[in-house]
């Protein structure tokens, strides 16, 4: 309780206080204000609190004295609170005031503020002068009026400071929350709580700056006093755009300084909107996602996956429905909805489809491709009340059956492609109102039955897939099917291509097989002469392939024993001697592992033959490649030995050289040779010691590169 | 060693209704259930055990069809079109734009860094907009169907290590592959096929080779391992029956083998006899499923000129696309294509030129075939490659035939389906093409990515080995929402 | 929830199967127990909180660690009034608060982790607290001790001293071991466990008439004394020094690093002591005058992928490589996985970025380059190398198998002579990121590096390894062994003896091993024999339901572990049955049968090994152990049944069940012409089939066939002879398969189908399993 010294005292402080608050409030513009009072100025926004509070509770006990133990209680201590609440209210006043000169306040706003402000000091003032004096009914009305005006001034000051709705705001709720990308919509999602939060406290109903309303579409177009704020499609024209990128200081800029201001986004947002044409109706999804509105606007949201309030299935169920050929399984680990896919043709059966029943509240999606469903089988989805999608392509369904699926409210995806479908299909289908999308590829329809459908479907999207346009393609080449390249007495051909119904044109004479020239292909065929085979596919409806080429070489002697006196370098060391006779052809491929390859040594071989042998024909199977330096060898020795002779040397032979500009190719290389009764041969292969002045490496030894060596 | 430990800590109640490979519903929460581990103060509600085998959230896209070109195609000749490269062709590559950047042993030598523009054309297509090159006449008809992304980027800059990245999200170490992460997320959708898939086939560029640690399993368990389709007979090792065997004989024979394992499993009780009988069984059905998948012969006609006559041809690129989509739309959860040859050193304008021809019809038509069975909206197709190209050349330089070395800092790759938004271009590079301007993406943030739209969250899907969590994303990977649906 | 509901399901189980376990297993805890920091709080700690506020300096959130006392007994750096852990005062440590409140943004772990634990979790944490919140040093950290035998009642049951620890342990758990095996299991156990092979059939019978009590001992002796013992540890040496015959990488084109496989074969039949078995390994080069066998054997450090991609970058894989050999030898030798501290200090064991980059640079003073061309300059070997000369094969290098005169070339191990190259710890462990300067030195919690006794190079590392107060490497082996044995490790992470790891099932019987390990002089043959000669191993594999419920995964052994054989064991047991096996050791890789295309499928096209060359004749029938690895195309077959693919060092391997298994039994060419070599070496010499089945049977599962067995596989021979008869034309199809000589009499029916009778045998699980 306060001492009646004390209590003397604040008294006149108060009254002092009043003359002071008067003046400022007549001399306000007038005066200087030093900046050391503008510090105490931004005590403001703590003071306020004591007043708030003080008051409160004064007002509370002087109204309602029932509140404390006794009458005179309850009055004495609301006196002294409503004194010291009116004490602490002028300063919090002095100090709004000093701070009210402050910039980048809505002076709007302000005002208001100031005057319930200065109310509430007031009234507190007098109320304690003459609390004395007054009746207790006096003094309840009087004590709500100031609570009232306590509450008022203290809300306009929060606005000021925290924006419109400070307080309500909870309330309202914030639109952006649980709204998902499918359900969104342009005003009433993107641009609408923009225009909440930064436009719409100043363009109201209760508060129309300039005449202009923005709470609702109309208004937007109708505009104010200086024109319609949008302009659909037209932003340059538009105000509400032109005013949003004025200089912040420029008296026009939209937002007012000191009001919260657009974010770069939100400006972009709002004129891309515009651009797009003003759309107040549509669904974002709806927009041409090539609109700049659509980009930004679809950031804004989630795609949602749809929430399903049906009760799960029991896992027992599950598990029993669960099989080899049958898969059930949750969308995800927290969703009841299910889906179901079929799977192994050979061990569907139709009834399978009975024991879903148990799930047919649960079951979303379903599929059933590539398995025999016939037309009365669809009779089993009827009851799956929440089925989206279903999957029938290349089933067994013709179009009746479609019928058991129109009662499908939910069904909005279906994919019948492959099923050979008739007229009643159509019949059914265009009843199937509430697809939204519908696959019909190869279901051997015409055009003009299709059209039809779209037009019975507008908004149904009708994917018919890829039709054969007639393009001419290239054939593929044939395949030639052979064992080793190299053969000894015969061997027999297969020639084969991928797709059905092409006729294979050949030659064996190296020319290239077309429509005047060729061999027919008409099952394996033998050779047993040296040959090229040429081979070409040709169909209808497609251009002739490329030709493929395969050389066969007859190699009819191969040494019962042999060796290489050295070994070939180790980049190329091949199967050793053996590649000389396994009638293994090499590719053009340095690692491939047919090669023999010399460079510091010669191709030396020692053969030794069953029996006398007559030898009419050799050649050395070789990589001739300038480029790589694969030489043909510089020389070649023959050696033999015949039935109880000495070994003789039976020939030299000098291959011509390569020339510069020779193309790189495999070639035999036929080294004219022929003689009779011979039981031991050596070959000597000299690679080039030094590579011709015109090539790359000059002077540097060259290869000679082997894969088979050739006797007949 | 830890999956193994639960697995085989299962106890018989659990098998009898769930054989291990089939993790069907709750078949490893349930495993995790059962076996009190807590003395290793490991919670049995481990959420590895608990997340694997279903999505986290609903799916956008259930499968995957990886269409990786192995050996990294030039982003500059195929979708990120760099006008200023031709017209400031021959000039040196400004340090500005380089930026110190670390280089291949076969260029860090090079004296000069001549800037090289692309020498096959470039036109825009769709609705879109989107540039492509003339190397890909199929693909632009498709390209409001496919989402280009041309702000990758990743660390490595060789093709082993940056191969084994992108598939298992280490350079190096025996980590499981995407796919092998996705079949233990997921579990499989048909039990009568492996859930992961990989299908090879080289084309006539320059090859880079492939590696089974691309699919591997690393840490997870085998049965996770990417299943290695052959183009010859055999389509997966060992299928096939000896030919003189008939359904029948084999079945007799399995009979008597389950017989005689039956009475073992009587006298000892021990649950692995009883799954070896189921694994058995699987193992019969496979041998019907797999022919049903592979054989070619029912697919309509127009499908050979859909694909190109190529798609007849075994282990060509042409016929792994169309076996891709029916081992997809028979529930393979991801198909692993992998084609060679696109490592252009040198002689690039002609040898990227074949390569395109090799594949650009069939990736197109692998889209076209999903989207017109009403597939296309839950696969999730991928076609790219491990790093990209340099904007300057290597070797000698003439404006018609050059060679570009490897670039990790930007190279583009596309997806569609799947819950990608279709028909947009994400990501920008500067002028030079070299470094990314907008929107970068690491190859850790499309895992995540990837991951997302098959309704996992990249941080929960983990697994314990060796003492800690793993991930595919290791410790990184942030969404790139802005391409999904 | 569809899941909770799944939940409750199980929760029925639950309470059937582990109201019986609650009352006995360690896994829960009676109210008032004594909880061990190590056994039941640290992991929770470590697997739930070390991660932010453990060992690694750089992650850890506001400056508080709970991996020492020091750390969660201080007061918190944000709140000084508080202390994460205040002894005995649970409802004042900030720990236990943090674990229970709701309050998200307080909630510890936060659920942005994605971890959360068990109200039973929660629990142990508090009580521990209550019970004084004591920290306990990591167990694997101490030295082992032999610690008494426990009391025991059932005392006829015990062999020896294995069987006090198993026996105290399942008392208390209230569960009976079962009796010895029959004779033939024990016997084929044995056989596989110790030479990877099935026994002979002579072996069944001595064995089977030899009544004696110490039957069972000679077996164990001379199985041990086999060569094929060698090669049976050698598989598993194989994956921990992840040997391959090919570089790995790209063009992944061959390498010659066998004559290191022949050499681990003849050291485990030397039983060279483990301690220089190592030794060896590590350092070999740098023991005084050092011999070309030890030479050899530091090929361990070599194993690993060399790239040969053409502009790959040296620095960057030459340190590619020393982590490798850093990472080997910590996660086989000392059980420690330490990778994560390549990159930053380790997050749950106390091992910093700066002690990996000591213990690196042990391995980093080589003149080894990261690369040395592209694959068209390719040698079977990397620099440093050793000439192995065909002098040297008559001399010490005697056990390798070599039969052309060509040198063979090994990648080894060299030190720079006087330089020392230095090693800087590597930021984010990136090979251009060093920074400060490190040397040779080991994790202090370990044990720590003492200079004066070692010198600095990686022979003091072997030392420092194998001081007797080194606690890691005599566990890890001997838990390696027991993992061998038993198919779990008393650890069951056998890589990793870290915080995170298992805990061992029987530390007193580990530490009792190792002990006894150390004692014996590093016996490696010695540990077997122990092992093997206990009741423990001995006992019988058949369980029951009441075992399978408290004990399904076989934790405590109250029965053997039925084990599926490792893939190379399998391959063995096909030649050898079938009398198909080439028994020669050692030896370059072969190539046997493997399905077309899969090299070339996956071949860039370069290098030798870009088309898969089958080998011929004897080479098709040697052991899996001689399996030719090219590391991005490994042999399928081994893989289907969870081998390792030698990508890098594996300690343990997966033992998984899956239909392609089942597949690679019933089509693998080798499987039906080891079966139809069989068949018809059976029936040769005139046998009545029924024998002949019978002796199939025998052959492959080793042991007599009961009534119904025969009868049934009796039955099916008739069914096929049938067939046969009735179609004879695919008689011939049917037989020829594989490249073994086809002899006339093999084309009769007969033969077909006892052929066919012989592939169900090799497809009984119990064929493949050891029982």
């Amino acid at each position: 309780m306060l001492s009646p010294k004390i209590k003397a005292l604040l008294g006149q402080l108060l009254f002092a206080a009043n003359v002071f608050v008067l003046f400022l409030v007549v001399a306000e513009n007038r005066v200087m204000i030093p900046d050391w009072l503008h510090v105490f100025g931004r005590l403001h926004p703590l003071l306020l609190h004591f007043p708030i509070v003080l008051l409160m509770i004064a007002v509370a006990l002087l109204a309602l004295p029932g509140l404390l133990k006794t009458r005179e209680d309850s009055k004495d201590y609301g006196t002294d609170l409503l004194l010291l609440g009116a004490l602490t209210a002028a300063f919090t006043v002095i100090a709004g005031l000093l701070l009210s000169h402050e910039t980048g306040y809505d002076q709007n706003a302000l005002l208001w503020h100031k005057w319930t402000g200065l109310t509430v000091f007031w009234l507190s003032s007098l109320l304690y002068y003459f609390i004395e004096k007054s009746t207790q009914k006096v003094l309840q009305i009087s004590s709500g009026l100031v609570a009232v005006v306590v509450v008022v001034s203290g809300h306009l000051g929060a606005s000021i400071t925290h924006g419109e709705d400070f307080i309500t705001a909870p309330f309202m709720g914030n639109d952006m929350v649980n709204v998902s990308l499918e359900e969104a919509e342009v005003f009433e999602h993107v641009i609408m709580p923009i225009l909440k939060n930064k436009c719409i406290s100043c363009h109201k109903a209760s508060k129309q700056k300039g005449e202009l309303r923005m709470d609702s579409p109309e208004y937007l177009l109708e505009g104010g006093e200086s024109g319609p704020a949008v302009i659909p499609f037209d932003p340059e024209g538009s105000l509400l755009i032109e005013k949003i990128h004025l200089p912040l200081e420029d008296e026009e800029h939209m937002p007012p300084e000191g009001k919260p201001q657009l974010s770069e986004e939100e400006m972009a947002i709002l004129e891309a909107w515009i651009v797009a044409g003003a759309e107040f109706e549509k669904k974002v999804t709806d927009l041409s996602d090539t609109t700049g509105i659509y980009a930004l606007a679809v950031n804004k949201f989630k795609s949602a996956p749809k929430i399903y309030d049906f009760k799960e299935a029991d896992a027992q169920t599950l598990e029993k429905l669960n099989n080899f050929y049958r898969k059930i399984q949750p969308l995800g680990l927290e969703s009841p909805a299910l889906s179901a896919s079929y799977f192994g043709r050979a061990s569907f059966k139709p009834e399978s489809l009975q024991e879903l029943q148990e799930i047919s509240l649960q079951l979303v999606s379903l599929n059933l491709n590539n398995m025999p469903v016939k037309d009365e089988d669809l009779e089993y989805l009827k009851p799956f009340e929440n089925l989206e999608k279903l999957f029938l392509n290349f089933a067994d369904i013709s179009g009746e059956g479609l019928q058991h699926l129109i009662g499908l409210e939910n069904l909005t995806y279906l994919s019948i492609s492959g099923n050979p479908l008739d007229e009643k299909a159509l019949e059914q289908l265009a009843n199937m109102k509430q697809l939204r999308q519908l696959f019909i590829w190869n279901t051997g329809l015409e055009q003009n039955a299709l059209d039809q459908l779209k037009q019975d479907l507008p908004n149904v999207e009708i994917e018919t897939g890829y039709r054969d346009d007639g393009t001419v393609f290239t054939l593929n080449p044939p395949v030639i099917q052979f064992d080793k390249a190299f053969f000894s007495e015969k061997m027999e051909l297969k020639i084969e291509h991928p797709i059905q119904g092409t006729s294979i044109f050949y030659t064996l004479d190296g020319s290239e097989p077309d429509s005047s020239n060729y061999l027919l292909y008409e099952g394996p065929f033998e050779i047993e002469e040296n040959l090229t085979l040429k081979a070409r596919a040709f169909a209808e409806g497609w251009t002739g392939s490329a030709t493929e080429t395969a050389e066969f070489i007859r190699s009819e002697i191969s040494p019962k024993d042999y060796e290489m006196k050295f070994n070939p370098e180790d980049r190329y060391k091949g199967d050793g001697p053996k590649s000389l006779f396994d009638r293994y052809k090499a590719i053009p491929d340095v690692w491939n592992l047919n090669w023999l390859g010399f460079q510091n040594n010669p191709l030396d071989v020692e053969m030794e033959f069953e029996n006398p042998t007559e030898i009419n024909h050799m050649a050395l199977s070789i990589w001739h490649n300038v480029g790589a330096s694969f030489f043909p060898p510089e020389e070649v020795e023959i050696w033999v030995q015949k039935e109880g002779q000495d070994w003789g040397l039976a020939k030299k032979y000098r291959p011509t050289p390569p020339k510069k500009d020779d193309k790189a190719h495999l070639r035999q290389m036929d080294i004219p040779f022929t003689a009779s009764g011979i039981t031991k041969m050596r070959i000597v292969a000299n690679p080039v010691p030094s590579l011709p002045a015109w090539h790359g490496g000059a002077g540097r030894k060259g290869w000679l590169m082997v894969d088979e060596l050739v006797l007949n | 060693m830890e999956q193994e430990r639960l697995e085989s800590g299962l106890n018989e109640n659990r098998r009898k209704f769930l054989s291990k490979i089939s993790l069907g519903l709750g078949s490893v929460a349930l495993g995790s259930l059962l076996i009190p581990d807590l003395f290793t103060g490991k919670s049995e509600l481990d959420t590895d055990k608990l997340m694997a085998s279903l999505p986290h959230f609903a799916p956008k896209a259930k499968r995957v069809i990886y269409l990786f070109q192995n050996g990294a195609p030039s982003q500059l000749e195929s979708f990120d079109y760099k006008p200023t490269l031709n017209k400031r062709v021959g000039e040196e590559l400004p340090e500005s734009i380089r930026q110190g950047q670390r280089l291949t042993g076969m260029t860090a030598g090079q004296s000069s860094f001549p800037l090289v523009g692309s020498y096959h054309g470039f036109n825009q297509y769709g609705e879109s907009g989107a540039w492509i090159s003339d190397l890909f006449p199929y693909t632009a008809k498709i390209a409001d169907d496919i989402c280009i992304v041309k702000s990758m980027h990743t660390e490595a800059i060789n093709h082993d290590p940056a191969l084994t990245f992108f598939q298992t999200g280490a350079q190096v170490g025996n980590r499981p592959s995407m796919g092998a992460w996705l079949s233990y997320g997921l579990g499989s959708e048909n039990n009568n096929l492996p859930s992961f898939c990989v299908l090879l086939s080289r084309g006539k560029g320059n090859g880079q080779g492939v590696y089974s640690k691309l699919w591997t399993n690393g840490f997870l368990d085998s049965v996770h391992q990417g299943v290695q389709f052959s183009s010859g007979d055999d389509p997966v090792l060992y299928l096939n029956d000896p030919e003189s065997m008939g359904k029948s004989d084999r079945r007799r024979m399995l009979d008597k083998i389950s017989a005689l394992n039956q009475m073992n499993y009587e006298s000892f009780g021990d649950p692995e006899i009883s799954a070896k009988i189921q694994q058995y069984e699987m193992a019969y059905r496979m041998q019907t499923a797999v022919p049903e998948v592979t054989d070619l012969t029912n697919e309509p006609n127009s499908t050979v000129k859909l694909y190109g006559p190529e798609c007849l041809v075994p282990g060509s690129y042409a016929a792994n696309c169309l076996l891709a989509r029916k081992l997809s739309e028979n529930g393979v959860r991801f198909v692993q294509i992998y084609h060679q040859g696109w490592d252009q050193h040198g002689n690039l304008p002609n040898e990227m030129a074949m390569q395109a021809k090799d594949t650009d019809q069939a990736s197109a038509a692998l889209i076209t075939d999903l989207k017109q069975r009403g597939l296309l909206d839950e696969t999730l197709v991928i076609w790219g490659g491990e790093f990209g190209r340099t904007n300057y050349c290597q070797g000698k330089f003439s404006p018609d035939n050059y060679g570009r070395d490897h670039h990790p800092r930007a190279f583009s790759l596309w997806m569609a389906g799947g819950g990608v938004k279709p028909g947009i271009t994400y990501g920008e590079t500067d002028e030079f093409g070299y470094n990314i301007v907008k929107d970068p993406v690491h190859v850790h943030d499309f895992h995540a990515t990837m991951l997302h739209l098959l309704g996992i969250d990249h941080e929960r899907l983990t697994f314990r080995h060796q003492g800690r969590r793993y991930r595919l994303t290791d410790v990184a990977g942030n969404l790139v929402n802005d391409i999904i649906a | 929830m569809l899941r909770h509901s799944v939940n409750i399901l199980i929760g029925v189980l639950l309470i059937l199967t582990s109201c019986s376990q609650s009352q006995n297993s360690d896994s829960t805890l009676s109210p008032g127990e004594q909880i061990s920091y190590n056994f039941h709080v640290r992991p929770l700690l470590s697997d739930n909180c070390f991660a932010c506020h453990g060992p690694d300096a750089n992650k850890r959130e506001s400056g508080l660690r709970l991996d020492n006392a020091e750390g969660a007994y201080a007061a918190l750096k944000e709140n000084p009034e508080a202390h994460a852990i205040v002894p005995g005062k649970p409802e004042q440590s900030e720990v236990v608060r943090r674990l229970f409140t709701d309050d998200d943004s307080e909630m510890m772990p936060p659920p942005s982790s994605n971890l959360k634990l068990g109200e039973q979790e929660k629990e142990i944490i508090r009580n521990w607290i209550k019970q004084g919140g004591e920290y306990e040093p990591h167990w694997a950290f101490e030295v082992p001790e032999k610690s008494p035998l426990p009391e025991i009642s059932n005392t006829e049951w015990v062999q020896n001293e294995i069987d006090h620890f198993i026996l105290a342990r399942l008392e208390r758990l209230g569960l009976e071991p079962n009796g010895p095996a029959e004779k033939m299991h024990l016997l084929k156990r044995l056989s596989i466990d110790l030479t990877g092979l099935p026994p002979s059939m002579e072996m069944m019978n001595t064995y089977k008439k030899d009544e004696s009590s110490a039957a069972t001992e000679k077996i164990i002796d001379k199985l041990l004394s086999n060569p094929t013992f060698g090669e049976r540890m050698a598989v598993l040496w194989m994956d921990i020094s992840r040997y391959s015959d090919s570089y790995g990488y790209q063009d992944d084109n061959i390498r010659t690093q066998w004559p290191y496989r022949d050499w681990v074969i003849h050291a485990f039949n030397n039983n060279l002591p483990y301690d220089q078995f190592i030794t060896w390994q590590l350092a070999g080069d740098l023991i005084p005058d050092a011999t070309k066998e030890q030479i050899l054997a530091t090929a361990f450090n070599r194993n690993h992928k060399y790239t040969e991609e053409g502009g790959v970058i040296d620095e960057e894989y030459r340190v590619e490589y020393i982590v490798d050999k850093t990472n080997t030898f910590s996660k086989a030798i000392l059980g420690m996985t330490v990778e994560c501290a390549q990159c930053h200090d380790h997050k749950f064991d106390p091992i910093s970025q700066e002690n990996y980059f000591q213990l690196y640079s042990f391995f980093n003073n080589t003149p080894e380059q990261g690369y040395e061309g592209d694959v068209s300059r390719s040698k079977p070997a990397k620099e440093p190398i050793m000439w192995i000369e065909n002098n040297d094969l008559d001399g010490i290098l005697d056990f390798i198998n070599h039969k052309d005169t060509s040198k063979v070339m090994v990648s080894v191990m060299e030190d720079y002579k006087d330089t020392l190259r230095k090693t800087y710890v590597l930021d984010r462990g990136l090979y251009d990121q060093p920074t400060t300067e490190v040397t040779m030195s080991t994790p202090e919690a370990i044990l720590p590096f003492n200079e004066e006794k070692y010198p600095k190079n990686r022979l003091g590392l072997a030392k420092w390894t194998f001081s007797e107060e080194n606690p890691l490497p005599a566990r890890v082996f001997v838990n390696l062994i027991w993992q061998e044995l038993f198919g779990v490790g008393f650890v069951a992470s056998a890589g990793d003896f870290g915080m995170q790891g298992k805990l061992p099932t029987h530390p007193e019987l580990l530490d009792w091993l190792a002990v006894e390990f150390m004692e014996s002089g590093w016996d490696v043959k010695h540990l077997i024999k122990t092992i093997v000669s206990s009741a423990t191993y001995q006992q019988s594999a058949s369980t029951s339901i009441k075992k399978l419920e408290k004990d399904p995964e076989n934790t405590y052994l109250a029965r053997a572990s039925r084990i599926r054989m490792n893939a190379e064991h399998i391959r063995d047991m096909v030649l050898f049955s079938s009398g198909l096996m080439v028994p020669e050791i050692g030896g370059p890789s072969v190539k046997p049968y493997q399905p077309e295309g899969l090299w070339e499928a996956s071949t860039s096209g370069r290098g030798e090994l870009a088309v898969y060359r089958q080998d011929k004749g004897d080479q098709l029938y040697r052991r899996g152990l001689y399996t030719f690895i090219k590391l991005t195309s490994p042999p399928p077959k081994p893989i289907i049944f969870d081998g390792s693919n030698r990508d890098v060092c594996e300690v343990t391997r997966n033992r998984t069940n899956t239909p392609l298994q089942a597949l690679a039994m019933l089509n693998d060419p080798l499987v039906l012409e080891a079966s139809r070599v069989l068949a018809t070496n059976l029936l040769s010499d005139g046998k009545e089939p029924s024998i002949a089945v019978e002796e199939a049977f025998v052959r492959i599962l080793c042991r007599d066939p009961k009534e119904e067995e025969l009868e049934l596989l009796e039955q099916y021979f008739q069914e096929e002879l049938r067939r046969f008869q009735k179609e004879p034309e695919t008689i011939l199809n049917t037989v020829n398969v594989g490249e073994y000589p086809l002899a006339e009499e093999t084309r009769s029916a007969e033969t077909a189908a006892l052929m066919q009778v012989v592939v169900a045998i090799y497809n009984v699980e119990e064929a493949i399993t050891k029982t």
